[in-house]
C-alpha cells in the first residue's frame, strides 16, 4: 500500500494525498478549520448559512452558472457544518480533477454571497429547523448535545430561529472573509491519480492564494454536564439518549475505547444488541457510537422505544454500561477487533471512505494513518485495557435526555 | 472487454449470479427471495418482513446467539431488507472469508422459526411501526403506493399493520417460508473479487438439497388509481406530500427516459423544482424519482412544506410538470446525463451498492447490465424521446396524492 504523504502549501494549505491505483473515481474532501463553534452567539448559523450561499455567486458567475457548471464537470457534491468544521465534498472523475479544484477555488476565494441569496438561505432554514420536529431522533441527538456540552461545543448547525433571522448579508460576507484563510484549509484526495500529479494541481490552483492567517485556531475541550433531562413530545416512542466523555484521538486508549464501543455496540452479537433487542424485544433501534473533536471524544447511546417500555431500556441500557468495566472476556475482544477491522477493509477500502478517513486524521492528528496503521492498533490492544478505558472514560457523570410522552427515572445501576 | 457478469444454475433450479469488480479485495453476497408484500395474504400484512427478521433468529444449526457470533465472527458488514418485491440478505467480507459467509447465509436461509424467539420478535417489529409513525417522510411512500395500485396486492404495505402483525402466527410463516423460499424462488448473487469455482461448490455443498417450492407470482398487471387522501396528525410540524403519476416497469425501453427525467425535475440541486420552490425558500425538500417494479411504475414527487405555502407549492409543481411537453432544454439535459455518469462510476467499485443493483435488476426482470450499458441507455435519451415519452406517460395528469400533517384539505 502507498503512504499517504502530508504537503504544505507556502500559505499554510496542508493537503494529504491516497492514490488508489485502478480506482475509476477520485474523492477530494476540502475541510475549514472553523464550524458553528465559531458563530457570534446572536447569530448562531451563520457559517452554516456562509457554506450554502458560497455556491450562489461570485464576481464572475451567478448562481445558475456555477450549478451548471458542477454538473457539466459531473461532479457530485455535498457540503456540511459541524462544530469544529465546515467541509465540501467532492466524487469526480479523474480527468475533470483541475477542473473542479478552480472552481472551489473561485468559490472559497471570491464568493460575493448575494444579498438575495442569504435572504433565501436564511428562510430556507428557519424551514428546516422546523423540518427537524418530523424527525425526533435527530431532534433528539441535537437537544443532547446542547443539553450536555454547553455552548459552543454543543451547537446546533443550523443554529436557532433567532439568530438566524438576525443574520444580514453583510454579517455572513464579514464572518466568511474573517476565517476563510487558505492556513485553516485541508484538503484530501484519494482515489485514481498519482500522488504527484494531485500535489501539483493542488498547488497550481492554491499555490496564489495568499491571506494573513486569522487568529489561532481555538480548541475547546469537550466536558459533559452531568445532569438529565426530559423534552415533552407526544411521541409514540420514547427517544432515549445518553452522552459522556469519550477518549481523544492520539490516547493511549483510544483503540481500547472504540473496541469497548464496539464490544456494546458493534455488531449483532454486540451486547446492547443482544441485551434490549434480541434478549427482550425492547427496542428496533439501539446503539452505541464515538464522536471525535479536537477537542476530546464522545460516547453516545441511543435507544427508541414505546414509552411504557422506555423505563425499562433505559434501565437495561444503563445495567450494560456499568457492566462492561466488569466482565469483558478475550474471546469478546477478539470478535469485536474483527468487526472493526471488517469495515476498514470493506467500506473503508472505497475513495469516498479513504477521503474521509485521511481528512478526519489530518484534522484531528496533523498525519494520516494507513489502513494498515489503524488495524495494527485495533490488534495490539490488550484485556486489561477495556476496564482501564471505562474507568478513565466512564459513562457517568454524564447527560441523559428523554424527549417523549413521559419523563424517566435516572438510576444509579452499578 | 469480457462481460464481468456470468451466472451458473445448479440442479435443483437455485441460480447464482458473478459480478467480478476489479481492484478491491472484499466481495458482496447473499440471496435474493422473490418474494415481498405484494405476495401476501392481506390479512397477514407484513409477513415477509417478519420472516426476514426471523432468519436471524434461528436455524437448524444455530440458535440465535451462535448465529449472530458466527457472523461477527467473519467481520462481515450484514443486513437484510424486505420492499414490495423481494427480501434480500447479504453479507459483506474480506474475500477470504466468501465461503464461511455462504454457509452461515444458506442456514440463515432455512430458519427453523423457533417458536420461542418469535412472539419476541413479534415485539420488534411493533417498535420499528412506531419508530416509523414517529418519522412521517419515512412512510409516506408505502401509503403512496397503496393508493397509487389501489386493490392490487402491488399496494400491499410492506411492513404491515400492528394489526396485521398481531395476527401472524409461527405457522402461517413457516407455511409462507416453505412455499415462497424454494431454491427456484431464491438467486444467490455475489461482486467483488472472488474464486468463482469454489463459490459454486460451496453454494452447491449448502444449497443443493433444498426442495423446490412455488416460485414467481401470477397476478394481474396493476393498473394505476387516481387519489387525494389527505390525513390530519397532530404534532407534524410539516405537510408531507407524496405524489405520483403513471410510469413504465422497470424492463420498458422508456425506463431510463423516466429516470433522466425525474432527475431534470427533481434532482436535490440544479433541477427545475429546485429552482422554482427550493430557491425560492417555499420548502425545504421538492425532489422526484422514477419507481420502478415488475410490472408497473410510478414518477413520484416528494414535497415537505409549511402549512401556509402548500396550496402555492402544488400549483408550482403541477405547472412544471405540464411544462415538460413544451420542450426540455438540451443542455440541462446533457448536464443531467453527465452527473448520473459519475454516479455510475463510483457505484460500479462499491461491492454493496452493486448487489443492490443486481438485486434491483432480478426481483424486476431486467436484464443484468454493465456499467457501459447503462450509461448508454441514458445517453440515449433525447429531447425527441422524452416527448414521445410524455406523450403515452404524460405528467399533467390527475396523480395519486397521499399528505399528512397539520393541515384538514390541502386547498
Amino acid at each position: 500500500m502507498l503512504e499517504p504523504q502530508i504537503y504544505t502549501l507556502d500559505n499554510g494549505i496542508r493537503a494529504v494525498v491516497e492514490p488508489m491505483p485502478g480506482a475509476q473515481s477520485l474523492v477530494v474532501s476540502f475541510r475549514f478549520t472553523f464550524g458553528a463553534k465559531d458563530d457570534p452567539n446572536d447569530r448562531l448559523g451563520i457559517t452554516r448559512i456562509a457554506e450554502d450561499v458560497l455556491f450562489k455567486g461570485t464576481p464572475r458567475h451567478d448562481a445558475r452558472a456555477i450549478f451548471d457548471t458542477f454538473d457539466g464537470l459531473g461532479i457530485r457534491r455535498s457540503s456540511s457544518t459541524s462544530v469544529e468544521h465546515t467541509s465540501f465534498l467532492a466524487q469526480v472523475l479523474p480527468d475533470k480533477f483541475k477542473s473542479a479544484l478552480e472552481l472551489y477555488a473561485e468559490l472559497f476565494r471570491s464568493a460575493s454571497f448575494p444579498s438575495d441569496q442569504v435572504e433565501i438561505a436564511k428562510t430556507i432554514t428557519l424551514e428546516e429547523l422546523k423540518r427537524m420536529e418530523d424527525n425526533p431522533i435527530q431532534q433528539a441527538m441535537y437537544m443532547t448535545y446542547k443539553a450536555g456540552l454547553g455552548s459552543p461545543m454543543g451547537r446546533i448547525p443550523l443554529g436557532e430561529p433567532d439568530t438566524v433571522s438576525a443574520i444580514t448579508p453583510a454579517g455572513v460576507r464579514r464572518h466568511w472573509d474573517a476565517h476563510c484563510r487558505p492556513a485553516h484549509l485541508l484538503i484530501g484526495v484519494a482515489g485514481g491519480l498519482d500522488a504527484e500529479r494531485v500535489i501539483e494541481t493542488v498547488g497550481d490552483v492554491f499555490g496564489g492564494w495568499t491571506g494573513e492567517s486569522a487568529d489561532r485556531e481555538e480548541v475547546h475541550p469537550i466536558s459533559v454536564a452531568d445532569r438529565s433531562v426530559h423534552r415533552e413530545k407526544p411521541s409514540e416512542q420514547a427517544h432515549i439518549c445518553a452522552l459522556s466523555c469519550g477518549v481523544p484521538r492520539g490516547h493511549d486508549l483510544y483503540y481500547a475505547g472504540q473496541l469497548a464501543i464496539a464490544i456494546l455496540s458493534g455488531g449483532g452479537s454486540s451486547r446492547l444488541f443482544t441485551e434490549v433487542r434480541e434478549k427482550r424485544g425492547l427496542a428496533y433501534s439501539v446503539s452505541a457510537f464515538y464522536q471525535a473533536y479536537r477537542g476530546g471524544g464522545l460516547m453516545a447511546v441511543y435507544a427508541g422505544t414505546t414509552a411504557d417500555r422506555a423505563q425499562e431500556t433505559l434501565d437495561v441500557c444503563q445495567s450494560e454500561l456499568a457492566r462492561l468495566r466488569r466482565d469483558v472476556t478475550a474471546e469478546e475482544l477478539i470478535r469485536a477487533k474483527t468487526v472493526l477491522k471488517g469495515r476498514l477493509f470493506t467500506i473503508g477500502d472505497l475513495p469516498e471512505g479513504r477521503a474521509g478517513g485521511i481528512i478526519e486524521d489530518l484534522f484531528l492528528e496533523g498525519r494520516v494513518r494507513t489502513i494498515d496503521e489503524i488495524a495494527a492498533g485495533i490488534d495490539a490492544v490488550t484485556l486489561d485495557q477495556i476496564p482501564q478505558y471505562i474507568e478513565t472514560f466512564p459513562p457517568r457523570p454524564g447527560t441523559l435526555l428523554v424527549l417523549g410522552p413521559r419523563p424517566l427515572e435516572n438510576k444509579e445501576i452499578m | 472487454m469480457s462481460s464481468p457478469f456470468s451466472t451458473h444454475t445448479l440442479d435443483n433450479g437455485l441460480t447464482l449470479v458473478f459480478e467480478t469488480i476489479p481492484r478491491i479485495r472484499s466481495a458482496a453476497l447473499g440471496f435474493f427471495a422473490q418474494t415481498g408484500s405484494r405476495d401476501e395474504a392481506p390479512d397477514l400484512l407484513g409477513i415477509s418482513h417478519f420472516l426476514e427478521h426471523m432468519c436471524f433468529k434461528g436455524t437448524p444449526r444455530r440458535d440465535w446467539r451462535q448465529l449472530s457470533l458466527d457472523v461477527d465472527d467473519l467481520g462481515a458488514m450484514w443486513n437484510a431488507y424486505t420492499w414490495w418485491e423481494g427480501t434480500a440478505y447479504f453479507h459483506w467480507v474480506q474475500s477470504d472469508r466468501a465461503t464461511d459467509s455462504i454457509e452461515i447465509l444458506s442456514d440463515m436461509m432455512r430458519s427453523n422459526l423457533p417458536s420461542d424467539e418469535f412472539d419476541m420478535e413479534k415485539k420488534v417489529i411493533l417498535e420499528e411501526i412506531a419508530m416509523y409513525h414517529d418519522q412521517p417522510d419515512a412512510l409516506i411512500i408505502d401509503d403512496l403506493i397503496q393508493e397509487a395500485f389501489g386493490t392490487h396486492p402491488l399496494g400491499q404495505s410492506v411492513l404491515g399493520t400492528e394489526d396485521t402483525v398481531k395476527s401472524i402466527t409461527r405457522d402461517l410463516m413457516a407455511e409462507y417460508h416453505q412455499r415462497r423460499y424454494g431454491p427456484n424462488n431464491l438467486t444467490f448473487v455475489i461482486t467483488g473479487a472472488f474464486d468463482r469455482d469454489e463459490i459454486i461448490r460451496a453454494v452447491d455443498a449448502h444449497c443443493g438439497g433444498w426442495q423446490v417450492s412455488d416460485n414467481g407470482r401470477e397476478q394481474s398487471i396493476p393498473t394505476f388509481h387516481t387519489a387525494n387522501r389527505v390525513v390530519q396528525r397532530d404534532g407534524v410540524a410539516r405537510e408531507h406530500i407524496a405524489l405520483a403519476l403513471p410510469a413504465p416497469p422497470s424492463s420498458d425501453d422508456h425506463a431510463a427516459t423516466a429516470d433522466l427525467l425525474s432527475v431534470y425535475l427533481g434532482a436535490s440541486t440544479n433541477s427545475q423544482l429546485y429552482w422554482s420552490i427550493i430557491q425560492e425558500g417555499l420548502a425545504d425538500e421538492a425532489s422526484a424519482e422514477y419507481i420502478n417494479f415488475s410490472d408497473a411504475g410510478l414518477f413520484y414527487v416528494y414535497l415537505s412544506v409549511d402549512p401556509q405555502n402548500v396550496s402555492q407549492v402544488l400549483d408550482i409543481v403541477r405547472r412544471e410538470m405540464a411544462d415538460l411537453k413544451n420542450g426540455i432544454d438540451s443542455d440541462a439535459l446533457q448536464r443531467a446525463k453527465t452527473k448520473q455518469a459519475t454516479g455510475i462510476i463510483c457505484s460500479g467499485e462499491n461491492g454493496l451498492s452493486r448487489f443492490s443493483q443486481i438485486v434491483g435488476s432480478l426481483s424486476t426482470d431486467t436484464p443484468l447490465k454493465t456499467l457501459e450499458e447503462e450509461y448508454a441507455e441514458i445517453d440515449a435519451v433525447t429531447p425527441e424521446r422524452i416527448a414521445d415519452y410524455l406523450e403515452q406517460y404524460p405528467l399533467d395528469a390527475d396523480p395519486a396524492l397521499v399528505a399528512l400533517g397539520p393541515m384538514e384539505k390541502l386547498n
